[in-house]
Formats: C-alpha cells, structure tokens, sequence
C-alpha cells in the first residue's frame, strides 16, 4: 500500500525558490502564477482566493455591503496592514473623519513562529486513530508565517497609536475636500482634488517607477465610501438629473493611470447599490482591476435561511485581472462567503447543506433585485396615489 | 425600537422619519421634538414645509421653552431675492449664530426636508444633513438631526441617497392592527455596526410621548425547516442501527491504516512541506526482495 502524505491546506507553504533580489521590498513577494508583485489585502484568506495578494500597480474595487460596516472593515484591515508592512498610507474618506477610522484599526496578533510546534500534546494522540499522521500538525494555521506577508489582527484590540503613527498616514477628510476642490466642468471637483493629492503623495514619497531610490517601498491608497452623495455624486446622474455623469469612471481611468506608473496600490470602496441606472455599475467595474463585491445578509430575508446562519454575507469575486497574460487567476470555486468572528474576520468557501426536502421549493424573490428600470425621473415602480 | 431611539436611550445621529398621503409622520416628529427637549439643551426647529405652522401651533400648545422656530420664507428659492431663510442658505452657519452663548447640546430638527429634495440635487440635502450632524462648525455638539420627508413626492434614486445618509429611518406605513395609532418601518444602524430592520406599531399620547410599542411580525412565507427535513434511515426494509455488542465489535476491527507500533518507527517526522511516500505492506502483498527483471535474457 502507498500512501502520499501531502499538505493541501487553504495557505501553501510552498515558497518559489527564486534568486532573493537586491532590492527586495518589505512587505511583497512575487506571486506564484506570473512573477507579479504582489502585497497582502491584509486578510490572508482573501489573499489566498484572488492569488496570492493584490497586484502592484492596480486598483482594487470593492462594491460595498448596503451598509457599509464590512467594507469599512476591509478598508481598516488593509490600512492596518500598511501599519505592519511599514508601507505608507493616503486614506480618503467623505462620510467618516479618517482619524476616527485610523484611531479604530486593529491590533496585530504577533505570536513566535516557536509557539506554535510545541502545541500538540501527547494526550491528543489517542484522538486520532486514522488520520495519525496529522496529529503533530498546528490546529491552526497561524503558522505559515515564515514570510512577512499577510499578518493576523485581533479585531478586540486596536491598533498602538505609535505604530500607526510610524507610518506617517496622510488623511484627507471631507473639510478638505469642500475647502479645497476648485470648479472644474470635466470632472467631479472633489475627484479631481483627490487624484491632484493622490499625484503629490507618490511625488513627495518618490513611489513612481521612473524615479530612482535606495529604499522601495509601497504606497497604500484606501479610499472609503467613494461616490456616496457627500462626494457630489447623485448615484451616477448629473445635476440636471437627466443626463448621465461619469465623472466617476473617469476618475477610476485615471487613477488607474496614475497607479501603473508607481509602486502603489489602491482600494476603493463604492456603494454600488446607490447607482440604479443600468450598466453604469458595469463601466465602474471596468475600469478598475480587482473587483470583489460583499452582499451583507444584515436586515434582509437572507438572514433567517438556515443554510446561511454561520455567515454574515457572500462574498463575490466579480473580476480579476489579466496582468501581462491571457488569463486571470482562476478560484477553484466562485462561492463565498464571509463571516465575522468576534476576534477575525474570514472569508470561506461557501458550504450549502445538502437538500433533503421533497418539496424543493425556490425562493421567490427576484433574482436581480437592485437593478430596476431607470427611475431617475419622478416615475417610481410603486403606484403612487399622487400620479396623475 | 422606535421607543428607545425616541427617548434617547438609543443613540442615532441623523433621523429621518419618511410618511406618505396614507400615513402620516407629524406625530413622530412632534414627539422627538417633545423627547429631545428635555435631553437637549436647545432645539432649533426648521420649518420649510407648507404646512409647518401645524408644527409650530401644536408646541405652541404645549408650551415647551427651549425650542427656537425659524420659519423659512415663502420665497424659498429667493426669486424675489427677500430675506430670510432660503434652501440655499448655509444652515449651519445661521443656526450658529442663533446659538445663545454656552449651549453644550443642541438638536436640530427640520420639518420637512422634500423642499430641500425637489429643488436641490440629493447630494446637497445629504451633505446638509451630513453637515448639520458632524461638522467641526458648530462649535456646539449636536446631539442629533430630525427630520421629516415625504417619501411620495421623490423618485427612487433621491430617497435611497438620502436612506444611505441617516442612520435611521422610520417608513410610516397604513396601519393593520387594531388598538394602534400608529406603525411604522424601522431601519437603525447601531454605531457598533449591527443593523435592526423591525416593524413596530405604536401610540402617541397626547402631549406627544411614544407608548404601547409592540412588534408586528410579518407573515413567515417560508416553512421551518424542520418541518423539511426526513430521516432518510427512516422506513427502510433493512436494519441500518448497530446494537451495543455489534458497536464493540466495530471498535476491535483493526483498520488497515491506523497506526501499528510494529510498522512504523519513524513517520511521525516533522515533514510538513515535502511529499514523503511511505510504504507499508499488506498482509496480502507479497514483498519479494529481488528484481524482477533479473529474469529477463535479452
């Protein structure tokens, strides 16, 4: 009998074994699939399901639950994660002031790589009778990290003030982008101030790939809550609420401009369910790279469907993409959901339980429920008893 | 729900209370304003609809001291260029000067915001309502912002904006029990995150506090699902369960691939990352030493 001991486990272990270059950045590794640079999104198991991390030089989108609180967490994860990595940080946000939003970021769990191969003890080896081999195997799966990439946070805990202070973020809040933002007719004011900031950031850190320095390092972009109406975004219309706006994909196209030209990487954060009229979500998700969207079972009938109860919400990766190839990295699945731990906050593999009923009974509700026909105008779907 | 937010033992900053023709959402503000009296220091009440002397006459009868009325002009969109308040005045810079010196806490409620709506774009009613709320301006802390809308005057895509921008809002709709006044559909984001969608019904009393909330459950559509799950070991013509001695006997089964103290020394190493083929011989295979191929004569 053969038998293969193998670890095929969610993270690999599996290091390239490549020639360690001069200039190695803190924080990246090249990715296993083409070679690409790539930083951690600051949750390991959304690193894991797009390919290893996010790519550098590319904007990531992230259409946001209806509201809000888990993309606000995906944001404080990867802002945390500039704190540890020593990237620099720029964080934008309209709705909420970005001190609160550093003030609240979560503390790292650091833990010894030694900690972790002295757990099993030998009372758990009659508990195996089969699977023997794995016994002296960690439980969990902290261990892996032997890279500095992808830390783990404790979600009770919040960030020391010191460190994130040793990272210098640059905050822009909403006074700043009211007092500074100069008409301007092509595009949004307030987009345009925010790619002019963007631009002076990568200057004055010298992250543009023409520019030659010693130290390389990464500058993280996390933009909350962009196009929500407190940017001056009527969910896609323009001020005579007839004609179309697209400020916004403009905004995206450039700041993807700006982004292959430095050592940077974005994520944004838009309430996609704020923009009804059909196919402009579409154009939004073009333009940018990386496309992940979250849909939140919080105060919908989802919340009550028992094949749901351990998560909070699916989690849909929408696009993702083709850097110098045909083809983009492919998941093994395209189902998952996410669910908030008090401490973590994990994204899985979506289990369904298998359907045992007779009656297989399908749900009734519409399919695609937020696109509706265009109700820019003052038509509504609902019969209104002031129509005339 | 709408109890606890009312009296102020729920938290939440920005209020919205949308009625329509059925259902009318007066009431509610008028208790708010009742409730946010006796929290507040001061509140500033904003009048910009037609029929906001309703609201002005009905606390005139009570008689409450510390709420200050600023009635806007019939010009609201200053084509006469009168004075007074406009729907493009800044709000928070007039209500700052209305301040008497020393206020802590003040509450701001607006009756009703769908002027605001139709003649402006909805990003700027948002960012009004944002401003009032959080802004570094009003050198008082506002404790929170109420508001009434009338959500069968404006589309959609105005109404959802403005939904994003508070933090609760009440949806009052054509009442269906008996013995109540009043219900309503409640949306409240918590600040810790956590999201409460309820519908409640209510009464208001006279002098405008919020009594009798009960919940009204909906009528469940989907069927438990317990009801849904069979036994599949059920009803079979063959026995499936295990006796307690047969159960024993089962644990005694040496498995083929447990671990045997006689066949394996060493395979408990610590090779997590590499793929290690570990033989072990069946009692069945026959493990010959030699090479088979010595027989071959080529």
């Amino acid at each position: 009998m053969f038998t293969f001991f193998n670890c095929s486990m969610a993270t690999t272990s599996f290091q390239k074994k490549a020639r360690v270059k001069i200039n190695q950045i803190p924080g990246t590794k090249p990715s296993l699939f083409n070679n690409q640079l790539l930083i951690s999104s600051g949750v390991p198991s959304l690193d894991n399901i797009i390919g290893g991390g996010l790519a550098v030089g590319t904007v990531c989108l992230i259409e946001e639950d209806v509201y809000g609180s888990y993309s606000r967490l995906l944001l404080k994860y990867f802002s945390a994660e500039a704190a540890m990595t020593g990237h620099s940080l720029l964080l934008a946000s309209a709705d909420q002031d970005p001190q609160l939003i550093v003030k609240e970021l979560p503390g790292p769990i650091l833990d010894d790589p030694g900690d972790v191969t002295k757990g099993n003890t030998p009372e758990q080896s009659e508990n195996m009778k089969i699977a023997w081999r794995y016994q002296h195997l960690p439980a969990s799966q902290a261990g892996h990290s032997s890279s500095k990439f992808g830390h783990y946070y404790d979600l009770t805990k919040v960030m020391e003030p010191q460190l994130i202070s040793s990272v210098n973020p640059a905050l822009v809040g909403i006074e700043e982008l009211e007092r500074e933002c100069k008409e301007c007719k092509d595009l949004n004011p307030k987009y345009k101030y925010l790619l002019k900031r963007i631009k002076e950031e990568i200057d004055r850190g010298h992250f543009s790939t023409t520019e030659q320095t010693d130290k390389r390092s990464i500058l993280r972009i996390a933009v909350h809550s962009l196009g929500s109406p407190l940017w001056d975004e009527c969910g896609g219309l323009a001020s005579n609420q007839e004609d179309l706006d697209y400020s916004l994909p403009r905004f995206l196209l450039a700041l993807r401009v700006l982004m292959r030209s430095a050592f940077a990487v974005c994520m944004i954060t838009i309430p996609t369910h704020l923009f009804q009229i059909p196919g402009y979500v579409g154009r939004l998700r073009k333009m940018c790279d990386t496309v992940l969207h979250m849909d939140s079972f919080a105060g919908s009938d989802k919340e009550k469907n028992p094949a749901f109860k351990e998560y909070h919400g699916l989690f849909n990766i929408v696009q993702l993409p083709r850097l110098n190839s045909l083809l983009c990295h492919m998941p093994d699945t395209l189902d998952f959901a996410f669910k908030l731990r008090r401490k973590k906050f994990t994204i899985e593999k979506l289990h369904l339980p298998p359907e045992l009923s007779e009656t297989a009974n399908r749900n009734q509700e519409d399919p695609l429920p937020h696109l509706h026909p265009s109700t820019a105008l003052c038509s509504t779907t609902k019969p209104n008893k002031l129509d005339f | 729900m709408i109890g606890d937010i009312v009296s102020g033992s729920e938290n939440s900053k920005i209020v919205l209370i949308e009625d329509s023709i059925d259902a009318n959402g007066r009431n509610v503000l008028l208790s708010y304003i009742v409730s946010l009296s006796k929290i507040t220091e001061e509140v500033h009440l904003l009048l910009f609809d037609v029929r906001g002397q309703d609201t002005q006459e009905a606390l005139k009868s009570l008689g409450i001291q510390n709420v200050k009325v600023h009635r806007a002009s019939t010009d609201l969109l200053q084509w006469d260029r009168s004075q007074g308040i406009g729907l493009h005045t800044d709000i928070k810079a007039y209500i700052r000067e209305r301040l008497s010196p020393g206020t802590k806490s003040v509450a701001v409620v607006i009756d009703s915001l769908s002027p605001l709506l139709t003649h402006t774009s909805p990003s700027f009613t948002c960012k009004t309502l944002h401003e009032l709320a959080y802004s570094e301006a009003l050198r008082s802390q506002v404790q929170q912002v109420v508001t009434l809308l009338h959500g069968d005057l404006h589309d959609d895509n105005s109404l959802s904006l403005t939904h994003h921008t508070c933090t609760t809002v009440h949806k009052m709709v054509p009442i269906t029990t008996p013995y109540a006044m009043f219900c309503c559909n409640t949306i409240h984001k918590k600040v810790s995150g956590k999201v409460v969608k309820i519908r409640e019904s209510f009464n208001i009393t006279e002098e405008y506090q919020v009594t009798e909330v009960a919940e009204v459950k909906q009528m469940s559509q989907n069927l438990p699902a317990d009801q849904n799950q069979l036994d599949p070991t059920a009803n079979l013509t063959f026995n499936l369960s295990l006796s307690d001695k047969e159960k024993e006997a089962r644990s005694q089964v040496i498995l083929p691939y447990t671990y045997n103290k006689e066949r394996q020394e060493c395979v408990l190493a610590k090779s997590v990352g590499e793929g290690k083929i570990f033989y072990q011989p069946d009692e069945a295979d026959d493990f010959d030493e030699e090479d088979p191929d010595d027989d071959l004569d080529i």
